[in-house]
């Protein structure tokens, strides 16, 4: 039970620190410009289609259904 | 502890902390009600540690003193004795106590009450003060969209705010969201996410008067809501609630006006084919047309409404489980549903009523991928 615990704290932790790199590439990539971020926009979309959040509540974690954070973020996007 | 009481009152008292029992407990006390008697009235309490639930009731007391009874017992005993007098006396050492009633005995082994973990303490000055009744309704229109989901407490519970002379609470599974706001008398500002399982027993033990009032204190770790017969007293959950502000839409392009038992009967029918997966009803909606419809292996249903729809045409999509958990909720005749398009959150809202909102995001054609 003990190396179960240890290394599921080891595997949320290795989530935790992707989750961040990836909040970072794709901030990186909205700020290198209009086109850019139109680029990052897509990223954006693309990731919450594959059934994943794109809000700041949950981003990154995989999603069983839609979620009005990420729909309101997509919108204020699209507008 | 020695004393007397009718068995309408011992059964109703511990009937409202049975809630709070937690019979899986590792703390065996946990598993059964404290009972303490004081000048002539008997308070039993129940906690999980988590929400704690008080009763005070009259009861002729011979002798002052206190016991935790297992609750699985005395509460069955307590249902099942006949209606006469019943004097509950405790033994030496405190831990096992008699029930006598005509010429029966019954005895019950407890703990100690020393061995019963303390409870939250009451603040000095209370927060709010509101009636039963229109605390209760506030919490019934909004705690059907709290999710049940442990991995993220902060959606398991509702946010209450008093500020600006508003209370206002709100709940989010992040698939559905429901606000409502209602005037108060309160000088301080409070922001606290209170357990949604407090709530659902809020709404289940307290009385619906609008007369009498429901007491609101507020600590740094606890919440309590004191009537004249009971305390229930629930840990706040830690944590941010989400900025729930900029999910709500501030345009439409189509709205609907209809009346809510109708709307809600017929999703109710509609659902009844659907046997599998989400439970999605499809809506066509025309100038003054609405066409419900369902397809699935078991049939299907099409049900022309009339209802007022202003507007562009839309074909849109819900969850028919979570819009008549909406539909409920909606204390009116009528609702008004304005929709964005078949992408965006819909929000339903009584016609009279602009203290109140629920929000419910179209079901996608596509299934996301599974958790």
């Amino acid at each position: 039970m003990q190396k179960i615990k240890k290394e599921a704290r080891v595997l949320t932790g290795e989530n935790d620190r992707l989750r961040a790199q990836l909040a970072r590439a794709l901030g990186r990539e909205e700020a290198a410009g209009d086109a850019e971020q139109r680029g990052g926009m897509e990223t954006l979309r693309q990731l919450y289609e594959q059934g994943f959040h794109i809000c700041n509540v949950h981003f990154g974690r995989p999603r069983t259904a839609d979620c009005l954070f990420c729909s309101a973020f997509l919108n204020r996007e699209r507008d | 502890m020695k004393f007397s009481a009718t068995k309408s009152t011992l059964v109703y008292a511990l009937q409202i902390v049975q809630k709070a029992v937690s019979p899986r407990n590792p703390v065996p006390t946990l598993s059964g009600i404290l009972f303490k008697t004081g000048a002539d009235q008997l308070t039993v309490s129940a906690t999980d540690l988590d929400l704690t639930i008080e009763c005070t009731v009259p009861v002729t007391v011979h002798e002052p003193g206190n016991i935790v009874l297992p609750a699985r017992y005395i509460t069955e005993l307590a249902r099942r004795l006949p209606d006469v007098p019943i004097l509950i006396e405790t033994l030496t050492a405190g831990s096992a106590a008699t029930i006598s009633y005509g010429q029966s005995q019954s005895n019950i082994h407890g703990f100690p009450a020393d061995q019963y973990p303390e409870l939250p303490e009451l603040p000095e000055a209370p927060a709010l003060l509101i009636s039963q009744g229109k605390l209760k309704e506030v919490i019934r229109q909004v705690i059907f969209a709290a999710s049940t989901d442990e991995t993220r407490p902060v959606f398991t519970g509702a946010l209450l705010e008093i500020r600006d002379g508003a209370l206002t609470l709100v709940a989010t599974d992040t698939h559905r969201l429901a606000w409502c706001r209602l005037p108060v008398q309160a000088d301080e500002i409070i922001s606290i996410i209170v357990p949604g399982k407090t709530f659902t027993e809020m709404l289940k033990i307290t009385g619906n008067s609008e007369e009498e009032d429901v007491t609101v204190y507020v600590s740094q770790s606890h919440v309590f809501f004191v009537t004249s017969v009971m305390q229930i007293s629930s840990r706040v959950i830690a944590g941010k609630f989400p900025p729930y502000q900029q999910v709500i839409p501030r345009e439409f392009s189509t709205r609907i006006k209809a009346v809510t038992r109708e709307l809600l009967e017929a999703t109710e029918r509609a659902s009844l084919l659907i046997t599998e997966g989400m439970p999605v009803v499809h809506f066509n909606l025309e100038k003054d047309a609405c066409v419900l419809s369902v397809h699935t292996e078991a049939g299907w249903i099409r049900e022309e409404m009339d209802l007022q729809v202003e507007g562009e045409p839309l074909q849109i999509s819900f969850n028919s489980r979570y819009l008549c958990d909406a539909l409920r909720a909606i204390n009116s005749n009528e609702v008004l549903i304005n929709m964005t398009g078949p992408l965006s959150a819909a929000v339903i809202r009584c016609p009279e009523n602009t203290q109140y909102l629920s929000l419910l995001l179209p079901a996608q054609p596509k299934p996301a991928r599974s958790e």
